[in-house]
């Protein structure tokens, strides 16, 4: 039995009507018509999922933001038996991960193909994430002006203060490293390394960047902007299955808007957690 | 060297410190300061920044930096003008470029010998 969990937020009252009646009809078109609910301010995606599992549903697809579907794989965490689905409203680097579009039709016709991958999640203080968890110092907004970089980010860029973490990995040895920047990836949908942020493979990259000097900066800064720090020759690269930030106090752990975390914090991978419906131009396997 | 395709690389960047057992199945470059041991099953590059003090096992190894430890390499070990090894190695087969530095003790793997041609008499 399918169960969909509507998240209205991002759209207006008209957009969110037109979706509906796109969404029922392309369920009823690719036969895979179940029941719909709307999460409301008295309805979270807790209660929702509950509500899925005492109505005996095996797929619960949301429909909404990349936050939607992270709250409903939050929801499902320890059931096994239950399938995920996702059909993204707007622009979705989930949506672009899993392969699925960012067209309703397109993505309910990838629901009802139903191509079920297993793919790993990564866990920090008992809250799960697919993409991955950014060291945050405040990047700023990164613009373009008449297709070339605002000179304004540049130099808030160079101006980023250093931070020194210290960190335990896999329990077997300890680091030291002095950052700008850093990221913690499951997986990402920029990205210039096929085995990096592969999320079958069991491990967390870790990715983190020092302070580069202005001409390494400049060179790299497309690199930067798009999260591929693999290409960037003065970054480190670990591959952890668990990784122990002990120092610094406070610094925000974020996926995506949401901060997750503080250091100091435990974030471990959880191998194949997640059983998830996905489409044929997923950046996996 | 051979590039793994199979398994990602673990770069360990100038600026980091690192205590303990670093192991990896996939190739690994280091040009910061390592303390304890190194494993790959795959190759291992050690920049010239690179301070090591650790023993380290790879199937091939570029050695630019400097290392307290003890070397085992399957394959080849190639030691470039500005690698300083202080400590044993083992390796199949070895390479030193004018200028290095090499203190300890070295055993290789015995070269197979060619096999005779049955045909000829």
């Amino acid at each position: 039995m399918y169960y969909y969990i509507v998240d209205p937020q991002k759209i207006s009252q008209k957009e969110f009507e037109r979706v509906q009646n796109i969404l029922y009809s392309s369920l009823s078109e690719y036969r895979i018509s179940g029941e719909v609910v709307r999460i409301t301010g008295l309805r979270s995606v807790n209660q929702l999922v509950e509500n899925a599992f005492s109505h005996g549903a095996k797929t619960i697809v949301a429909v909404g933001n990349d936050n939607t579907l992270t709250e409903l794989i939050n929801a499902v965490r320890g059931r096994e038996d239950v399938v995920v689905g996702f059909i993204p409203l707007v622009e979705s680097e989930i949506g672009k991960i899993l392969g699925i579009k960012e067209d309703i039709v397109q993505a309910v016709k990838t629901i009802g193909l139903r191509r079920i991958e297993e793919i790993d999640l990564g866990s920090v203080n008992n809250n799960l994430f697919l993409t991955k968890l950014n060291l945050e110092q405040i990047m700023p907004p990164a613009h373009k002006w008449f297709g070339r970089w605002d000179i304004r980010f540049f130099r808030k860029f160079l101006n980023l203060p250093e931070i020194t973490i210290k960190f335990t990995a896999d329990e077997q040895y300890k680091g030291e490293f002095t950052l700008i920047s850093g990221m913690i990836v499951n997986s990402q949908y920029h990205k210039c390394d096929n085995k990096i942020a592969d999320p079958t493979d069991g491990k967390l990259d870790i990715l983190l960047l020092p302070k580069l000097s202005s001409w390494t900066s400049w060179r790299f800064l497309n690199k930067i902007i798009a999260g591929c720090y693999e290409k960037i020759p003065a970054a480190s690269i670990l591959h952890v299955k668990k990784l122990q930030i002990t120092s610094p106090q406070g610094l925000a752990l974020k996926s995506g808007t949401r901060i997750l975390s503080k250091t100091p914090a435990e974030i471990v991978i959880l191998p194949k957690a997640l059983k998830i419906i996905v489409g044929k131009d997923r950046l996996f396997n | 060297m051979a590039r793994n395709q199979d398994n990602p690389e673990t770069i360990v960047a100038s600026s980091m410190r690192i205590e303990g057992e670093l192991k990896s199945n996939g190739n690994i470059r280091i040009d910061g300061v390592v303390t304890g041991k190194v494993h790959t099953s795959q190759d291992l590059i050690v920049g010239p920044s690179a301070q090591i003090d650790a023993d380290l096992v790879a199937s091939n190894a570029t050695i630019a930096g400097t290392i307290n430890g003890n070397i085992m390499v399957k394959g080849t070990l190639l030691i470039t003008q500005t690698g300083r090894v202080v400590g044993n190695i083992n390796c199949g087969t070895l390479g030193i470029i004018e200028g290095a530095y090499f203190s300890g003790a070295c055993k290789m793997n015995e070269p197979k010998e060619e096999l005779s041609n049955p045909n000829v008499q």
